[in-house]
């Protein structure tokens, strides 16, 4: 008699509960994987797509939030200071009755030059700059230090909104600066 | 500045030499701002204005340049110019060498934000720029920035911002160099940023890619400049062609670079 016969002979051991929990398992594993085609995959992706565009366009244009920011640029070019500002509303919904003040002090808070800008509506996700959100100070020397003031206010749909605050310029020749409301959601 | 014609030399030139020097007073100094002129034509005329025109949401790169316009009745002219940044209320002190200009020279903005050089005739023989102590941007301070130039003609420059989310956060840097008509560079900058009461030794790897009428002729690496023959199929006589060059600074490769120079020195 062979090895082979004697190994096909030879008394095969019960199997323990634990390796036939394990092949059960793996029965299981194999009948799923059967389940599994390309078809299959490509709908169950476009799917999960959907459900992600949804929850973003939930996100950024339904849920009814409030965020603003204003980016502030200084800049040296020559020896005249350039103050350009921008209004970004990245919020969902349109703010109101917005103004923005931009204030040049020098360095013993003397008022030097400022600009004042309203706009009746600015829409949900849409930005403004242009030639009124922007300063040109001449005759100023760009070795001394400065302060602009930025001052916003504005009607969102929860309420009003007025933030103040200052970027101290004049030590680099560009210098950028945001500054930006709390958050409100609902 | 007019020299009347029976004053002009056999070979059209007006004034041999030219001093010219302005003092300010500040900080308790006196600082100088000279310039020197060689060869003054008979009559040239020089114009230059800030250039008022802002955008925000585009590259702030040239925006607020000085436009210079020069144009004179004759060729070669040499000027030098060297002015402390506290004499001229500009951040930075400067060094402008140029010999052989031609009848004309203009460096003004171009479309979409971008600065045109033009230069009549051959163009200018050689030109040297030498700017240092800029504190640009925080963190970074530009020590010292070199640039030789020669038989420079023409050159339009841009640089785009890849990936740009808002005016603050305004991406990565593609600078296009277009209608080159020929010429050599050589550019060298040294900068330092300080960071957290550290002092990092900056060293930017420059990639520069070069076609001329749609061929790639060349590609250039440098570390913190480079020197490039800015359009090679020019240089075979009768090849007529506007050449484009595509610089970018390659980060990882920068950072590496600057890690071993700040932490094991370097020249």
């Amino acid at each position: 008699m062979g090895l082979l016969e004697r190994l096909r002979q030879a008394d095969v051991p019960e199997e323990t509960l634990e390796e036939k929990t394990a092949h059960d398992a793996l029965e299981k594993i194999e009948d799923r994987i059967s389940q599994i085609s390309p078809f299959r995959v490509i709908f169950a992706s476009i799917t999960a797509l959907l459900v992600l565009s949804a929850s973003v366009i939930a996100l950024v244009w339904l849920v009814p939030y409030d965020r603003v920011s204003v980016d502030v640029i200084y800049k040296q070019a020559g020896s005249s200071h350039i103050v350009l500002s921008e209004i970004n509303n990245q919020g969902s919904r349109a703010i109101e009755s917005v103004s923005l003040d931009l204030v040049f002090f020098d360095s013993e808070d003397i008022e030097i030059q400022r600009i004042h800008f309203e706009s009746e509506r600015i829409p949900a996700h849409k930005s403004v700059a242009g030639d009124e959100l922007e300063m040109i100070v001449n005759g100023e020397s760009v070795w001394d230090n400065y302060t602009i003031e930025i001052i916003l206010t504005y009607d969102y749909y929860g309420g009003s909104i007025y933030e103040k605050n200052s970027m101290e310029v004049g030590e680099w020749t560009l210098e950028l600066f945001t500054m930006r409301p709390p958050l409100q959601i609902l | 500045m007019t020299v009347p014609d029976i004053y002009l030399r056999d070979d059209g030139v007006g004034i041999n030499s030219i001093m010219m020097q302005q003092m300010q007073w500040h900080d308790s100094a006196w600082w100088p701002a000279t310039i020197f002129l060689t060869d003054v034509p008979g009559s040239i005329n020089l114009t230059t204005e800030p250039d008022t025109n802002f955008d925000i949401t585009k590259s702030l790169a040239f925006q607020g340049i000085p436009i210079l316009d020069y144009r004179s009745s004759g060729d070669g002219m040499s000027l030098y110019i060297e002015a402390f940044g506290r004499a001229i209320n500009t951040k930075g002190d400067i060094i402008l060498l140029a010999e052989g200009m031609t009848d004309s020279l203009q460096i003004k903005p171009a479309e979409g934000f971008g600065l045109n050089i033009r230069s009549g005739g051959e163009g200018v023989e050689t030109i040297y720029i030498r700017s240092s102590n800029i504190p640009t941007t925080p963190p970074v301070t530009m020590e010292e920035m070199e640039a030789l130039g020669e038989d420079l003609k023409s050159a339009t420059i841009h640089i785009h911002e890849v990936g740009r989310i808002s005016s603050t956060l305004p991406g990565y840097p593609v600078i296009e160099l277009s209608e080159v008509q020929g010429g050599r560079i050589i550019i060298s900058a040294r900068a330092t940023a300080e960071v957290a009461g550290q002092e990092f030794d900056l060293r930017g790897v420059l990639l520069d890619a070069q076609t001329t009428s749609g061929i790639p002729t060349a590609t250039t690496i440098g570390i913190n400049g480079l020197a490039s023959d800015l359009s090679i199929l020019n240089m075979i006589p009768g090849f007529e062609g506007d050449t484009q060059h595509i610089m970018v600074v390659e980060p990882v490769s920068s950072g590496i670079m600057t890690l071993i120079a700040t932490f094991l020195g370097g020249s």
